[in-house]
Protein backbone atom coordinates (compact mmCIF):
# COMPACT_ATOMS: atom_id res chain seq x y z
CA UNK A 1 0.00 0.00 0.00
CA UNK A 2 1.29 3.43 -0.90
CA UNK A 3 -0.13 5.21 2.09
CA UNK A 4 2.36 7.07 4.25
CA UNK A 5 2.11 6.50 8.01
CA UNK A 6 3.85 8.36 10.86
CA UNK A 7 4.01 6.87 14.35
CA UNK A 8 4.79 9.18 17.27
CA UNK A 9 5.34 6.99 20.34
CA UNK A 10 8.08 7.35 22.96
CA UNK A 11 8.22 3.66 23.90
CA UNK A 12 10.51 2.20 21.18
CA UNK A 13 9.34 -1.37 21.71
CA UNK A 14 5.72 -0.40 21.18
CA UNK A 15 6.49 1.83 18.19
CA UNK A 16 8.41 -1.04 16.62
CA UNK A 17 5.54 -3.43 17.32
CA UNK A 18 3.03 -1.12 15.63
CA UNK A 19 5.34 -0.65 12.66
CA UNK A 20 5.82 -4.38 12.23
CA UNK A 21 2.09 -5.01 12.46
CA UNK A 22 1.36 -2.36 9.82
CA UNK A 23 4.18 -3.72 7.67
CA UNK A 24 2.52 -7.12 7.79
CA UNK A 25 -0.69 -5.45 6.61
CA UNK A 26 1.10 -4.06 3.58
CA UNK A 27 1.96 -0.54 4.78
CA UNK A 28 5.59 -0.09 3.80
CA UNK A 29 6.13 3.67 4.14
CA UNK A 30 6.23 4.05 7.92
CA UNK A 31 8.32 6.51 9.94
CA UNK A 32 8.72 6.46 13.73
CA UNK A 33 9.22 9.58 15.89
CA UNK A 34 10.04 9.32 19.59
CA UNK A 35 9.10 12.89 20.53
CA UNK A 36 6.74 15.67 19.52
CA UNK A 37 9.38 18.17 18.46
CA UNK A 38 10.96 15.83 15.89
CA UNK A 39 7.52 15.05 14.48
CA UNK A 40 6.53 18.72 14.21
CA UNK A 41 9.79 19.59 12.50
CA UNK A 42 9.40 16.76 9.98
CA UNK A 43 5.72 17.27 9.30
CA UNK A 44 6.35 20.82 8.05
CA UNK A 45 7.99 19.35 4.95
CA UNK A 46 6.29 16.00 4.56
CA UNK A 47 2.66 15.19 5.37
CA UNK A 48 1.58 11.62 6.10
CA UNK A 49 -1.79 10.09 5.20
CA UNK A 50 -2.14 8.83 8.75
CA UNK A 51 -0.57 9.79 12.06
CA UNK A 52 -0.67 7.45 15.06
CA UNK A 53 -0.10 9.85 17.91
CA UNK A 54 0.49 9.05 21.57
CA UNK A 55 -1.10 11.64 23.89
CA UNK A 56 1.75 11.48 26.41
CA UNK A 57 4.99 12.07 24.54
CA UNK A 58 8.08 14.05 25.46
CA UNK A 59 8.55 17.52 24.01
CA UNK A 60 5.35 18.90 22.50
CA UNK A 61 2.44 16.81 23.78
CA UNK A 62 0.00 14.92 21.57
CA UNK A 63 -2.95 17.25 22.17
CA UNK A 64 -0.98 20.32 21.07
CA UNK A 65 0.23 18.55 17.93
CA UNK A 66 -3.34 17.47 17.10
CA UNK A 67 -4.63 21.01 17.60
CA UNK A 68 -1.88 22.45 15.38
CA UNK A 69 -2.42 19.87 12.65
CA UNK A 70 -6.17 20.20 12.53
CA UNK A 71 -6.00 23.98 12.71
CA UNK A 72 -3.71 24.32 9.68
CA UNK A 73 -5.24 24.17 6.19
CA UNK A 74 -2.20 22.39 4.76
CA UNK A 75 -2.38 19.54 7.28
CA UNK A 76 -5.99 19.22 8.39
CA UNK A 77 -6.56 16.41 5.87
CA UNK A 78 -4.08 14.18 7.75
CA UNK A 79 -5.97 11.38 9.50
CA UNK A 80 -5.04 11.07 13.18
CA UNK A 81 -5.51 8.13 15.52
CA UNK A 82 -4.70 9.00 19.13
CA UNK A 83 -3.15 6.49 21.54
CA UNK A 84 -4.32 7.17 25.09
CA UNK A 85 -4.29 5.55 28.51
CA UNK A 86 -7.52 3.70 29.26
CA UNK A 87 -8.28 5.65 32.42
CA UNK A 88 -8.15 9.08 30.79
CA UNK A 89 -11.72 9.33 29.52
CA UNK A 90 -11.53 13.12 29.52
CA UNK A 91 -8.53 12.90 27.16
CA UNK A 92 -10.52 10.77 24.73
CA UNK A 93 -13.40 13.25 24.61
CA UNK A 94 -10.97 16.13 24.20
CA UNK A 95 -9.12 14.35 21.37
CA UNK A 96 -12.32 13.68 19.45
CA UNK A 97 -13.52 17.25 20.01
CA UNK A 98 -10.24 18.52 18.65
CA UNK A 99 -10.63 16.61 15.42
CA UNK A 100 -8.98 13.22 16.00
CA UNK A 101 -10.40 10.63 13.58
CA UNK A 102 -10.23 7.77 16.06
CA UNK A 103 -8.54 6.69 19.28
CA UNK A 104 -6.98 3.53 20.69
CA UNK A 105 -6.71 2.99 24.42
CA UNK A 106 -3.70 1.32 25.99
CA UNK A 107 -3.33 -1.56 26.59
CA UNK A 108 -4.34 -2.15 22.99
CA UNK A 109 -4.79 -5.12 20.75
CA UNK A 110 -2.41 -4.85 17.76
CA UNK A 111 -4.99 -6.68 15.64
CA UNK A 112 -7.65 -4.11 16.53
CA UNK A 113 -5.25 -1.26 15.80
CA UNK A 114 -4.54 -2.75 12.42
CA UNK A 115 -8.22 -2.95 11.45
CA UNK A 116 -8.87 0.61 12.64
CA UNK A 117 -5.98 1.87 10.51
CA UNK A 118 -7.28 0.00 7.47
CA UNK A 119 -10.79 1.36 8.03
CA UNK A 120 -9.57 4.95 8.24
CA UNK A 121 -7.35 4.70 5.19
CA UNK A 122 -9.91 2.83 3.10
CA UNK B 1 64.11 16.56 61.15
CA UNK B 2 66.94 17.62 58.77
CA UNK B 3 66.43 18.69 55.17
CA UNK B 4 67.14 15.18 53.79
CA UNK B 5 64.39 13.68 55.92
CA UNK B 6 62.04 16.43 54.81
CA UNK B 7 62.73 15.69 51.13
CA UNK B 8 62.13 11.95 51.70
CA UNK B 9 58.91 12.78 53.53
CA UNK B 10 57.65 15.03 50.71
CA UNK B 11 58.55 12.44 48.04
CA UNK B 12 56.66 9.74 50.00
CA UNK B 13 53.62 11.96 50.36
CA UNK B 14 53.68 12.80 46.64
CA UNK B 15 54.03 9.16 45.60
CA UNK B 16 51.19 8.26 47.93
CA UNK B 17 49.06 10.98 46.43
CA UNK B 18 49.83 9.86 42.87
CA UNK B 19 48.89 6.26 43.80
CA UNK B 20 45.66 7.52 45.31
CA UNK B 21 44.78 9.43 42.12
CA UNK B 22 45.65 6.37 39.99
CA UNK B 23 43.44 4.14 42.17
CA UNK B 24 40.61 6.67 41.96
CA UNK B 25 40.85 6.90 38.18
CA UNK B 26 41.10 3.12 37.93
CA UNK B 27 37.95 2.80 40.01
CA UNK B 28 36.03 5.28 37.85
CA UNK B 29 37.20 3.74 34.57
CA UNK B 30 36.47 0.17 35.75
CA UNK B 31 32.99 1.30 36.85
CA UNK B 32 32.38 2.84 33.42
CA UNK B 33 33.59 -0.31 31.63
CA UNK B 34 31.36 -2.54 33.77
CA UNK B 35 28.36 -0.27 33.28
CA UNK B 36 28.95 -0.11 29.51
CA UNK B 37 29.30 -3.88 29.40
CA UNK B 38 26.01 -4.31 31.27
CA UNK B 39 24.29 -1.80 29.01
CA UNK B 40 25.60 -3.55 25.88
CA UNK B 41 24.54 -6.93 27.24
CA UNK B 42 21.10 -5.54 28.04
CA UNK B 43 20.74 -4.00 24.56
CA UNK B 44 21.83 -7.27 22.95
CA UNK B 45 19.32 -9.23 25.02
CA UNK B 46 16.55 -6.73 24.26
CA UNK B 47 17.39 -6.97 20.55
CA UNK B 48 17.24 -10.76 20.66
CA UNK B 49 13.98 -10.70 22.59
CA UNK B 50 12.46 -8.20 20.19
CA UNK B 51 13.53 -10.28 17.21
CA UNK B 52 11.87 -13.27 18.82
CA UNK B 53 8.74 -11.69 20.28
CA UNK B 54 7.68 -9.23 17.59
CA UNK B 55 7.21 -11.90 14.89
CA UNK B 56 5.32 -13.96 17.49
CA UNK B 57 2.93 -11.09 18.11
CA UNK B 58 2.57 -10.20 14.46
CA UNK B 59 2.74 -13.57 12.71
CA UNK B 60 2.08 -16.08 15.51
CA UNK B 61 5.49 -17.71 15.05
CA UNK B 62 6.45 -19.52 18.24
CA UNK B 63 9.67 -21.30 17.28
CA UNK B 64 11.98 -18.27 17.56
CA UNK B 65 10.55 -17.31 20.91
CA UNK B 66 11.13 -20.71 22.46
CA UNK B 67 14.72 -20.67 21.22
CA UNK B 68 15.41 -17.23 22.71
CA UNK B 69 13.62 -17.96 25.95
CA UNK B 70 15.75 -21.05 26.48
CA UNK B 71 18.79 -18.77 26.75
CA UNK B 72 17.33 -16.67 29.57
CA UNK B 73 18.90 -17.56 32.87
CA UNK B 74 18.67 -16.11 36.38
CA UNK B 75 21.35 -13.55 35.45
CA UNK B 76 19.17 -12.13 32.71
CA UNK B 77 15.96 -12.27 34.71
CA UNK B 78 15.95 -8.59 35.66
CA UNK B 79 16.42 -7.44 32.05
CA UNK B 80 13.93 -9.98 30.75
CA UNK B 81 11.26 -8.76 33.17
CA UNK B 82 11.95 -5.14 32.23
CA UNK B 83 11.52 -6.05 28.56
CA UNK B 84 8.43 -8.17 28.92
CA UNK B 85 6.67 -5.72 31.27
CA UNK B 86 6.57 -3.10 28.50
CA UNK B 87 4.66 -5.46 26.22
CA UNK B 88 2.42 -6.97 28.84
CA UNK B 89 1.34 -3.57 30.10
CA UNK B 90 0.72 -2.14 26.61
CA UNK B 91 -1.02 -4.87 24.68
CA UNK B 92 -4.07 -7.04 25.18
CA UNK B 93 -6.14 -9.63 23.37
CA UNK B 94 -4.79 -12.65 21.51
CA UNK B 95 -1.31 -11.14 21.27
CA UNK B 96 -1.13 -10.80 25.05
CA UNK B 97 -2.25 -14.42 25.49
CA UNK B 98 0.33 -15.63 22.96
CA UNK B 99 3.18 -13.98 24.88
CA UNK B 100 1.95 -15.37 28.20
CA UNK B 101 1.61 -18.89 26.81
CA UNK B 102 5.02 -18.78 25.13
CA UNK B 103 6.67 -17.85 28.43
CA UNK B 104 4.59 -20.42 30.30
CA UNK B 105 5.72 -23.21 27.96
CA UNK B 106 9.38 -22.20 28.17
CA UNK B 107 12.01 -22.97 30.84
CA UNK B 108 11.77 -19.33 31.95
CA UNK B 109 8.56 -20.04 33.82
CA UNK B 110 10.28 -22.59 36.09
CA UNK B 111 13.18 -20.17 36.62
CA UNK B 112 10.67 -17.51 37.68
CA UNK B 113 8.94 -19.88 40.10
CA UNK B 114 12.23 -21.06 41.62
CA UNK B 115 13.51 -17.48 41.86
CA UNK B 116 10.75 -16.57 44.33
CA UNK B 117 12.92 -18.33 46.93
CA UNK B 118 16.26 -16.91 45.72
CA UNK B 119 18.82 -15.59 48.21
CA UNK B 120 18.92 -12.33 46.26
CA UNK B 121 16.21 -9.85 47.24
CA UNK B 122 15.93 -8.22 43.79
CA UNK B 123 15.59 -11.59 42.07
CA UNK B 124 12.79 -12.56 44.47
CA UNK B 125 10.99 -9.28 43.87
CA UNK B 126 11.37 -9.36 40.07
CA UNK B 127 10.23 -12.95 39.74
CA UNK B 128 7.17 -12.41 41.93
CA UNK B 129 6.25 -9.28 39.99
CA UNK B 130 6.53 -11.16 36.71
CA UNK B 131 4.49 -14.13 37.95
CA UNK B 132 1.74 -11.62 38.80
CA UNK B 133 1.88 -10.32 35.22
CA UNK B 134 1.74 -13.82 33.78
CA UNK B 135 -1.39 -14.67 35.83
CA UNK B 136 -0.86 -18.44 35.82
CA UNK B 137 -2.42 -20.07 38.93
CA UNK B 138 0.07 -22.95 38.73
CA UNK B 139 2.69 -20.82 40.55
CA UNK B 140 0.39 -20.15 43.50
CA UNK B 141 2.35 -22.38 45.93
CA UNK B 142 5.52 -20.38 45.28
CA UNK B 143 3.64 -17.16 45.93
CA UNK B 144 2.01 -18.51 49.09
CA UNK B 145 5.47 -19.44 50.38
CA UNK B 146 6.61 -15.89 49.60
CA UNK B 147 3.92 -14.61 51.99
CA UNK B 148 6.21 -15.85 54.78
CA UNK B 149 9.32 -14.16 53.33
CA UNK B 150 11.50 -12.21 55.77
CA UNK B 151 11.24 -9.05 53.68
CA UNK B 152 8.16 -6.82 53.81
CA UNK B 153 8.36 -5.78 50.14
CA UNK B 154 8.57 -9.39 48.97
CA UNK B 155 5.54 -10.29 51.09
CA UNK B 156 3.54 -7.37 49.69
CA UNK B 157 4.63 -8.22 46.12
CA UNK B 158 3.41 -11.79 46.69
CA UNK B 159 0.04 -10.53 47.95
CA UNK B 160 -0.27 -8.31 44.87
CA UNK B 161 0.71 -11.16 42.51
CA UNK B 162 -1.87 -13.50 44.09
CA UNK B 163 -4.45 -10.75 43.62
CA UNK B 164 -3.42 -10.30 39.95
CA UNK B 165 -3.84 -14.05 39.43
CA UNK B 166 -7.26 -13.71 41.10
CA UNK B 167 -6.72 -16.83 43.17
CA UNK B 168 -9.74 -16.59 45.46
CA UNK B 169 -8.96 -19.92 47.12
CA UNK B 170 -5.90 -18.19 48.63
CA UNK B 171 -7.93 -15.24 49.95
CA UNK B 172 -7.86 -16.45 53.56
CA UNK B 173 -4.06 -16.72 53.44
CA UNK B 174 -3.83 -13.26 51.87
CA UNK B 175 -6.09 -11.73 54.54
CA UNK B 176 -4.07 -13.44 57.28
CA UNK B 177 -0.86 -12.09 55.78
CA UNK B 178 -2.28 -8.58 55.46
CA UNK B 179 -3.56 -8.64 59.04
CA UNK B 180 -0.08 -9.66 60.25
CA UNK B 181 1.51 -6.66 58.54
CA UNK B 182 -0.22 -4.16 60.86
CA UNK B 183 -0.14 -1.49 58.15
CA UNK B 184 -0.85 2.03 59.29
CA UNK B 185 -2.84 3.19 56.28
CA UNK B 186 -5.65 1.42 54.44
CA UNK B 187 -4.36 2.53 51.04
CA UNK B 188 -2.14 -0.51 50.44
CA UNK B 189 -4.81 -2.87 51.75
CA UNK B 190 -7.55 -1.43 49.54
CA UNK B 191 -5.25 -1.38 46.51
CA UNK B 192 -4.38 -5.03 47.05
CA UNK B 193 -7.95 -6.18 47.54
CA UNK B 194 -9.04 -4.08 44.56
CA UNK B 195 -6.53 -5.94 42.35
CA UNK B 196 -8.62 -9.10 42.76
CA UNK B 197 -11.40 -7.34 40.85
CA UNK B 198 -15.14 -7.25 41.39
CA UNK B 199 -15.36 -11.02 41.94
CA UNK B 200 -13.67 -10.59 45.31
CA UNK B 201 -16.84 -9.21 46.92
CA UNK B 202 -18.61 -12.50 47.55
CA UNK B 203 -15.64 -14.31 49.17
CA UNK B 204 -14.82 -11.10 51.01
CA UNK B 205 -18.29 -10.98 52.55
CA UNK B 206 -17.98 -14.65 53.52
CA UNK B 207 -14.57 -14.01 55.07
CA UNK B 208 -15.88 -10.97 56.93
CA UNK B 209 -18.76 -12.97 58.40
CA UNK B 210 -16.40 -15.80 59.40
CA UNK B 211 -14.06 -13.29 60.96
CA UNK B 212 -16.47 -11.28 63.06
CA UNK B 213 -19.97 -12.61 62.70
CA UNK B 214 -22.04 -9.48 62.57
CA UNK B 215 -20.24 -7.57 65.28
CA UNK B 216 -16.99 -5.80 64.52
CA UNK B 217 -14.73 -5.90 67.55
CA UNK B 218 -11.90 -3.53 68.36
CA UNK B 219 -8.79 -5.46 67.47
CA UNK B 220 -5.62 -5.00 65.48
CA UNK B 221 -7.36 -5.98 62.25
CA UNK B 222 -9.70 -2.96 62.20
CA UNK B 223 -7.89 -1.43 59.26
CA UNK B 224 -8.26 -4.64 57.27
CA UNK B 225 -11.94 -4.97 58.19
CA UNK B 226 -12.50 -1.36 57.13
CA UNK B 227 -10.77 -1.95 53.80
CA UNK B 228 -12.82 -5.11 53.19
CA UNK B 229 -16.03 -3.16 53.77
CA UNK B 230 -14.87 -0.27 51.56
CA UNK B 231 -13.99 -2.56 48.67
CA UNK B 232 -17.50 -4.03 48.70
CA UNK B 233 -18.82 -0.48 48.56
CA UNK B 234 -16.43 0.49 45.78
CA UNK B 235 -17.73 -2.37 43.64
CA UNK B 236 -21.34 -1.58 44.71
CA UNK B 237 -21.83 -5.13 45.99
CA UNK B 238 -25.43 -4.74 47.05
CA UNK B 239 -25.66 -8.26 48.55
CA UNK B 240 -23.55 -6.98 51.45
CA UNK B 241 -25.65 -3.87 52.10
CA UNK B 242 -27.84 -5.36 54.83
CA UNK B 243 -24.82 -6.86 56.59
CA UNK B 244 -22.90 -3.59 56.47
CA UNK B 245 -25.96 -1.71 57.68
CA UNK B 246 -26.11 -4.05 60.68
CA UNK B 247 -22.41 -3.50 61.37
CA UNK B 248 -22.90 0.29 61.23
CA UNK B 249 -25.68 0.10 63.82
CA UNK B 250 -23.57 -2.00 66.19
CA UNK B 251 -20.00 -0.74 65.92
CA UNK B 252 -18.49 2.03 68.00
CA UNK B 253 -15.18 2.08 66.08
CA UNK B 254 -14.96 5.27 64.01
CA UNK B 255 -12.77 3.63 61.36
CA UNK B 256 -15.42 0.97 60.75
CA UNK B 257 -18.23 3.54 60.94
CA UNK B 258 -16.55 5.56 58.18
CA UNK B 259 -16.05 2.54 55.93
CA UNK B 260 -19.66 1.37 56.46
CA UNK B 261 -21.07 4.81 55.63
CA UNK B 262 -18.82 5.05 52.56
CA UNK B 263 -20.02 1.67 51.29
CA UNK B 264 -23.69 2.23 52.01
CA UNK B 265 -23.46 5.57 50.21
CA UNK B 266 -21.81 3.98 47.17
CA UNK B 267 -24.48 1.26 47.11
CA UNK B 268 -27.16 3.97 47.50
CA UNK B 269 -28.70 1.79 50.22
CA UNK B 270 -31.31 4.29 51.35
CA UNK B 271 -32.68 1.89 54.02
CA UNK B 272 -29.62 2.88 56.03
CA UNK B 273 -30.48 6.61 55.92
CA UNK B 274 -31.42 6.76 59.59
CA UNK B 275 -28.21 5.03 60.71
CA UNK B 276 -26.15 7.28 58.44
CA UNK B 277 -27.77 10.60 59.35
CA UNK B 278 -27.08 10.00 63.06
CA UNK B 279 -23.38 10.34 62.23
CA UNK B 280 -23.82 13.85 60.83
CA UNK B 281 -23.42 14.86 64.50
CA UNK B 282 -20.43 12.58 65.18
CA UNK B 283 -17.59 14.04 67.22
CA UNK B 284 -15.12 12.79 64.59
CA UNK B 285 -15.02 15.24 61.63
CA UNK B 286 -13.98 12.43 59.24
CA UNK B 287 -17.12 10.52 60.16
CA UNK B 288 -19.22 13.66 59.61
CA UNK B 289 -17.60 14.07 56.15
CA UNK B 290 -18.40 10.47 55.17
CA UNK B 291 -22.01 10.92 56.34
CA UNK B 292 -22.37 14.11 54.26
CA UNK B 293 -21.00 12.29 51.21
CA UNK B 294 -23.45 9.42 51.72
CA UNK B 295 -26.37 11.86 52.04
CA UNK B 296 -25.30 13.28 48.68
CA UNK B 297 -25.18 9.77 47.15
CA UNK B 298 -28.73 9.22 48.48
CA UNK B 299 -29.76 12.63 46.99
CA UNK B 300 -31.68 13.08 50.22
CA UNK B 301 -33.24 16.54 49.85
CA UNK B 302 -34.96 16.12 53.25
CA UNK B 303 -31.55 16.63 54.84
CA UNK B 304 -30.88 19.98 53.16
CA UNK B 305 -31.55 21.88 56.41
CA UNK B 306 -29.02 19.72 58.22
CA UNK B 307 -26.45 20.27 55.44
CA UNK B 308 -27.10 24.03 55.68
CA UNK B 309 -26.29 23.94 59.38
CA UNK B 310 -23.06 22.03 58.61
CA UNK B 311 -21.89 24.98 56.51
CA UNK B 312 -20.95 26.48 59.88
CA UNK B 313 -19.17 23.35 61.13
CA UNK B 314 -15.86 23.85 62.95
CA UNK B 315 -14.08 21.55 60.45
CA UNK B 316 -13.24 22.88 56.98
CA UNK B 317 -13.71 19.50 55.27
CA UNK B 318 -17.19 19.12 56.69
CA UNK B 319 -18.13 22.65 55.56
CA UNK B 320 -16.62 22.07 52.11
CA UNK B 321 -18.35 18.71 51.53
CA UNK B 322 -21.66 20.06 52.80
CA UNK B 323 -21.43 22.93 50.30
CA UNK B 324 -20.56 20.47 47.53
CA UNK B 325 -23.53 18.27 48.48
CA UNK B 326 -25.88 21.27 48.48
CA UNK B 327 -24.52 22.44 45.13
CA UNK B 328 -25.01 18.98 43.59
CA UNK B 329 -28.59 18.97 44.92
CA UNK B 330 -29.19 22.30 43.11
CA UNK B 331 -29.51 24.29 46.32
CA UNK B 332 -30.27 28.01 45.88
CA UNK B 333 -27.13 29.51 47.47
CA UNK B 334 -27.95 33.05 46.36
CA UNK B 335 -31.37 33.03 48.02
CA UNK B 336 -29.85 31.46 51.11
CA UNK B 337 -27.02 33.98 51.49
CA UNK B 338 -29.36 36.96 51.21
CA UNK B 339 -32.19 35.50 53.26
CA UNK B 340 -33.37 37.90 56.02
CA UNK B 341 -33.52 35.08 58.60
CA UNK B 342 -29.69 34.94 58.62
CA UNK B 343 -29.35 38.66 59.37
CA UNK B 344 -27.28 39.24 62.48
CA UNK B 345 -25.93 35.66 62.58
CA UNK B 346 -22.21 34.86 62.38
CA UNK B 347 -22.04 33.34 58.89
CA UNK B 348 -18.52 34.23 57.73
CA UNK B 349 -17.29 30.60 57.68
CA UNK B 350 -20.34 29.43 55.75
CA UNK B 351 -20.12 32.28 53.24
CA UNK B 352 -16.42 31.71 52.66
CA UNK B 353 -17.05 28.02 51.99
CA UNK B 354 -19.94 28.76 49.62
CA UNK B 355 -17.87 31.27 47.65
CA UNK B 356 -14.97 28.80 47.50
CA UNK B 357 -17.16 25.97 46.15
CA UNK B 358 -19.04 28.20 43.69
CA UNK B 359 -15.75 29.57 42.32
CA UNK B 360 -14.30 26.07 42.06
CA UNK B 361 -17.37 24.74 40.24
CA UNK B 362 -17.54 27.79 37.96
CA UNK B 363 -13.85 27.38 37.00
CA UNK B 364 -14.22 23.64 36.33
CA UNK B 365 -17.37 24.08 34.27
CA UNK B 366 -15.89 26.98 32.27
CA UNK B 367 -12.78 24.93 31.47
CA UNK B 368 -14.94 22.00 30.40
CA UNK B 369 -16.98 24.33 28.19
CA UNK B 370 -20.26 23.58 29.98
Amino acid sequence: MLKKVFICEDEPAIAKLIKLRLNADGFKDITIFDNGEKLCEHIKGEKPDLLLLDVMIPGIDGMTILKTLKGDDSSKHVKVIMLTALSKEADIVKCLDMGADDYITKPFSPAELSSRVKKILR
Amino acid sequence: MDSFDLIIFLITVNIGFIFLVIILFGYIITGKIISNYRETRKKKLFGELEDAFLPLIVANDESGVQKTLSTIGVKNLENFIEFISVYLSNIKGDDFDRIINAIYKSPVFKILCDSTASDDLDTRLYSIYCLGLLQKPVCIDNLLNALDDGNFFVRMAAVKAIAEIKCFSALDRVLEALAREKLVTSYKLSETLWSFGEEICEPLLAALKKRDGRIVRIHEEDLLTASMIEIMGYFKFFDAAEEIHAVLKETKVNLIVKSCIYSLGKMVYTDSLHAVEMHLDSRDPEVRVSAVKAILEFRCVEKIDKLKSLLNDSDWNVRYNSAIALYEMSFDFQGYMFSPELAGQEMSMAYRTIVHVLTEKYTTETEAGI
